[in-house]
């Protein structure tokens, strides 16, 4: 079977999981592809795509239109809930990959963010309940696969934190630093590691930074 | 070449019905029909798996017959002994579509695969092979391969495949494989009664020429699956 055209969409290659795309002396296998003694297969259903590699070969790649299978790895970007807190780690339940929302609560994997982990400078003297609270939702990059319980997240970042969290009179709090949410109804603040959201690129008329 | 009661010839296996997308809340699904046979298979997931820290997937088969599905629906005791047991059942399909299923690509979590047969019958275990390997497909789960299935035997010296029920009561060799057609690879082997080395030789390469057959037809209702969903 010859490489797909670049053009029309009617032309493009359907694969299916087994079929052959080629040897391991023109390709390597992306997203969806598998080597296997100098040969490149595919592993799933769905369109062939061809990107240039940085050796000469092409990147083979099959790619499903519909929901795929998403699992967090390392180095992507999550949503979650943080569960539950302790003087150590806030523990999350991770509602969001890349993106691509896990549906049913049971297909939440389960997360932490160690206190080393929050932010990037002064991490021996973190306080965790300053910086996250049980029902924020937070932004994080998966560090690690973690244990068996657990992934391991970092909000170290500036874009990562909180973006989403509940005063405790049970208004949405409007962010006004990198660590302070305030309550728009009774104008109490409250300590939180905020993410930096790129004012340039967001559509609210929000705070100077 | 001699003809069976139904038509076929020796080595001529039936064409099975192929359909996916059939349960809509789960991640993946088939339905497949083989003659009066009738099986429904759903995948969830992945789930995470909280027990232990594995660096590949988990695939939980259920085989499960609804209550209607036997003839003979009397108690449990009444069963004869033909009948597959289900637990075994899920044995074997958990033996033959690990083969087939890259779970290095799923760290830490689980799957289920779901097998309901709505109609039991002969052929009924090489026919759920099939229908959890097009629901796993389905479900964007990564594959090796699709997996077919089927049942050669002997019957008074003569191999015939993809036998009925007379012809399995008849037979005195049975062999049931599971086998993945391009990458040439046998992913399960079962086989009751006696025979030769050369008969089960010529078994093995009936039965994955047979094989072979079936894939021709998972491969259209997967094209066509593709189509539908544009």
């Amino acid at each position: 079977s010859s490489s797909a055209s670049s053009s029309s969409s009617a032309e493009r290659q359907v694969v299916a999981p087994g079929d052959r795309l080629g040897a391991t002396t023109a390709l390597v296998a992306g997203i969806g592809a598998y080597e296997l003694e100098g040969g490149v297969y595919a592993a799933l259903l769905g369109v062939r795509e061809e990107v240039d590699g940085d050796d000469g070969r092409k990147i083979v790649s099959v790619r499903r239109k519909q929901k795929v299978v998403v699992l967090p790895k390392i180095g992507d970007q999550v949503m979650c809930q943080v569960t539950r807190i302790n003087s150590r780690m806030a523990h999350v339940a991770i509602i969001s990959v890349q993106g691509q929302l896990l549906g049913r609560e049971e297909e939440h994997f389960p997360g932490l963010i160690r206190a080393r982990d929050v932010r990037a400078f002064d991490i021996d003297d973190v306080k965790v309940q300053h910086a996250f609270r049980p029902g924020d939702i937070v932004m994080a990059e998966v560090i690690s696969l973690g244990d068996a319980r657990s992934y391991y997240l970092s909000t170290a970042k500036n874009e990562l934190g909180v973006i989403l969290a509940r005063s405790a009179a049970g208004h949405t709090m409007v962010p006004i630093s990198w660590q302070q949410m305030q309550c728009p109804v009774t104008k109490v603040k409250e300590l939180r590691k905020v993410a930096k959201i790129d004012v340039k690129s967001s559509s609210s008329s929000s705070s100077k930074q | 070449m001699r003809r069976r009661e139904d038509g076929r010839g020796l080595e001529e296996c039936r064409k099975p019905l192929i359909c996916t997308k059939v349960v809509a809340q789960a991640l993946g699904s088939s339905y497949v029909e083989l003659g009066t046979t009738k099986i429904v298979c759903s995948v969830y997931g992945p789930k995470p798996n909280l027990d232990e820290f594995k660096q590949e997937g988990e695939i939980v088969y259920n085989y499960r017959r609804a209550p209607f599905a036997l003839a003979n629906r009397g108690k449990t005791g009444d069963q004869d002994n033909t009948v597959l047991d289900e637990k075994l059942a899920a044995e074997a399909l958990d033996q033959a579509l690990s083969l087939s299923v890259a779970i290095g690509k799923f760290p830490k979590s689980s799957f289920t695969v779901n097998v309901l047969v709505l109609e039991s019958g002969p052929g009924e275990l090489p026919l759920a092979i099939m229908a959890a390997s097009v629901a796993c497909c389905d479900g964007g789960i990564e594959l090796y391969d699709m997996m077919s299935a089927c049942t050669v035997c002997s019957v008074l010296g003569e191999l015939i495949v993809d036998p009925t029920a007379e012809e399995l009561q008849l037979s005195t060799f049975q062999l049931m494989l599971a086998y993945m057609t391009n990458r040439k690879e046998v992913a399960y082997l079962q086989s009751t009664g006696e025979s030769t080395t050369t008969e089960l030789k010529q078994a093995i390469q009936l039965g994955t020429h047979a094989c072979g057959k079936c894939t021709e037809v998972i491969e259209e209702c997967l094209t066509k699956s593709w189509q539908a969903e544009q």
